[in-house]
């Protein structure tokens, strides 16, 4: 099966469960928004599927490989991290250099070009470089891996707007060209709202939902207008939150609209991503 | 096996430049005092030993570095920890073998500058044989690089505080045999003195034998670097 499938993984650090017998796939082909709260146990679950910390117990699998400690997933499979992994005394085009030879799907001149687009200037050595930059220089490194499974845990950390968008446009500009699964775990819910095809939420080590992005924000509205109008049309329904303002009230609710009656005072807009996560979050799942 | 060869050289090509700003280093330290000297009181009675030392220091350096930037890149460019391990073997080999060449080569040199010099091997052992000091510099740079890499990832593995109460029981238990020494019959004191003594290459009757130490730090390297590869198997990125 081509995918990333993670079998009931759990991961402790001392009598704090940061993942909980955590099952379900990233499938190929796809781009998916990986979402959480701050500890929610999104970076602990891709740094094991990336092997760089182990599971206390559970599988990862990548394309029916075992992702533990095997080098045939080396040319399927990159994470880039929020984190500085890289050597700081190198300079960015000498870690071009070793990384072409590290793996064999590297594109150095795609690197290259991605590098002027966004003027990160390739004879800096890392640590000299700023945060934003580095960011930049693990996206490009990230772009120009032909590998089948791509993972950005904050990507855009440190990037000005305009950063963000061509990375944003990069990114869009290689699935065309190259359909991959691509995993982006980010806390700009609304930023990369438009670019997601599924979601995967997270929270508290568990999995609160994973479903297709359009059909999760077609399956959720929200209803507004004066409490108790508000309250009375959630009356049976399933309502994952509410936010008040004086006697205005927003109720956010899963399921189908019911049709408003002549002259009611109520307003129905769409579920946005962000406002999905949160409420969810708060209540804890669907 | 190709990628293997790949981070072998990563390793050794990336720590080329140290080894030159090592020897820059140290040896414009000593030529700066040597010329001081020389213009001064004169390089009759100035002596050059012991440059080994030195090796040893920057060995353990690299030994004890081991984890950080080389181990956090590698496993970012998806190298699994047998590659990792495969990689920092290759490095030891390689400085132990250009340290232990330039050391050797910087010893016979010595003697045109300094009117008495000799190397650390010569002083111990009373023999100027070029072969048996070589041998002996490489298999003490081999154990010196494992030895602080084998500690390097305990401290990894057990964490701060663990590594720290590893030291303590150590220290206490150094601490107590000595001072219970008197309690330990005479005959198991003198074995294992004498197993020692023949092990660093003092064979008894006055005679060494200059191959037993590199062969015994070999031994001890080899140990050490099983008991670094099991310690990195499960080594996690922190």
């Amino acid at each position: 099966m081509n995918a990333i499938e993670i079998k009931n993984v759990t991961k402790k650090y001392g009598k704090v469960t940061a993942l909980d017998n955590v099952s379900f796939s990233f499938e190929s082909g796809k781009i998916y928004g990986f979402l959480g709260r701050n500890g929610a146990g999104k970076t602990t679950l891709l740094n094991i599927i990336a092997n760089r910390i182990f599971p206390d117990g559970g599988e990862v699998m990548i394309d029916g490989l075992p992702a533990r400690e095997n080098m045939q997933v080396h040319e399927k499979l990159h994470c880039m991290t929020e984190a500085n992994l890289y050597d700081g005394d190198l300079k960015v085009r000498e870690h071009f250099k070793w990384i072409g030879r590290f793996y064999d799907c590297f594109d150095a001149e795609k690197a290259f070009e991605i590098a002027k687009r966004f003027g990160l200037d390739t004879s800096k050595k890392f640590r000299a470089l700023s945060r934003g930059y580095q960011s930049i220089f693990k996206l490009t490194v990230a772009l120009a891996l032909n590998v089948p499974y791509v993972i950005f845990d904050e990507p855009v950390l440190g990037l000005d707007a305009n950063h963000r968008e061509l990375f944003y446009e990069l990114l869009l500009k290689d699935y065309e060209l190259n359909e991959r699964t691509i995993i982006i775990a980010t806390h700009l819910i609304e930023e990369v709202a438009s670019l997601i095809e599924e979601v995967v939420l997270i929270d508290g080590g568990k999995i609160l939902l994973c479903d297709n992005a359009e059909s999760l924000l077609s399956s959720g509205y929200s209803v507004s207008g004066h409490a108790q109008e508000v309250d009375m049309y959630c009356a049976g329904k399933n309502v994952i939150g509410c936010d008040e303002l004086g006697n205005l009230k927003i109720a956010y609710i899963m399921g189908e609209k019911e049709k408003l009656s002549d002259g009611s005072g109520l307003a129905f807009s769409p579920m946005n991503l962000q406002k999905l996560f949160v409420k969810l979050t708060e209540k804890g799942g669907i | 096996m190709n990628k293997l060869k790949t981070i072998a050289f990563y390793e050794c090509a990336t720590s080329i430049k140290y080894v030159l700003y090592f020897y820059c280093i140290q040896y414009g330290f000593v030529a700066v005092i040597a010329t001081i000297l020389a213009f001064t009181i004169g390089l009759e009675d100035v002596t050059f030993n012991g440059q080994e030392i030195s090796s040893v220091i920057f060995l353990a350096i690299v030994g004890c570095m081991a984890m950080g930037d080389d181990f956090k890149t590698l496993l970012q460019n998806g190298f699994t920890r047998k590659y990792i391990f495969a990689g920092m073997v290759s490095l030891i080999i390689f400085l132990a073998l250009a340290l232990s060449s330039c050391d050797l080569l910087i010893s016979r040199l010595m003697p045109l500058f300094f009117n008495e010099s000799s190397s650390l091997f010569e002083q111990i052992y009373g023999t100027d044989s070029a072969v048996a000091n070589w041998l002996w510099s490489l298999a003490l740079y081999f154990m010196i690089g494992f030895v602080c890499y084998f500690f390097r990832l305990l401290a990894h593995r057990l964490g701060k505080n663990g590594f720290i109460i590893l030291g303590i029981v150590l220290i206490a238990v150094s601490i107590l045999l000595a001072i219970y020494s008197y309690a330990i019959p005479d005959g198991i004191i003198n074995a294992v003195n004498t197993f020692w003594a023949r092990a660093l290459g003092f064979v008894g009757g006055g005679r060494v034998n200059p191959y037993l130490p590199a062969l015994t730090f070999t031994i001890i390297s080899a140990v050490l670097a099983g008991g670094s590869y099991i310690a990195i198997r499960g080594a996690e990125l922190k």
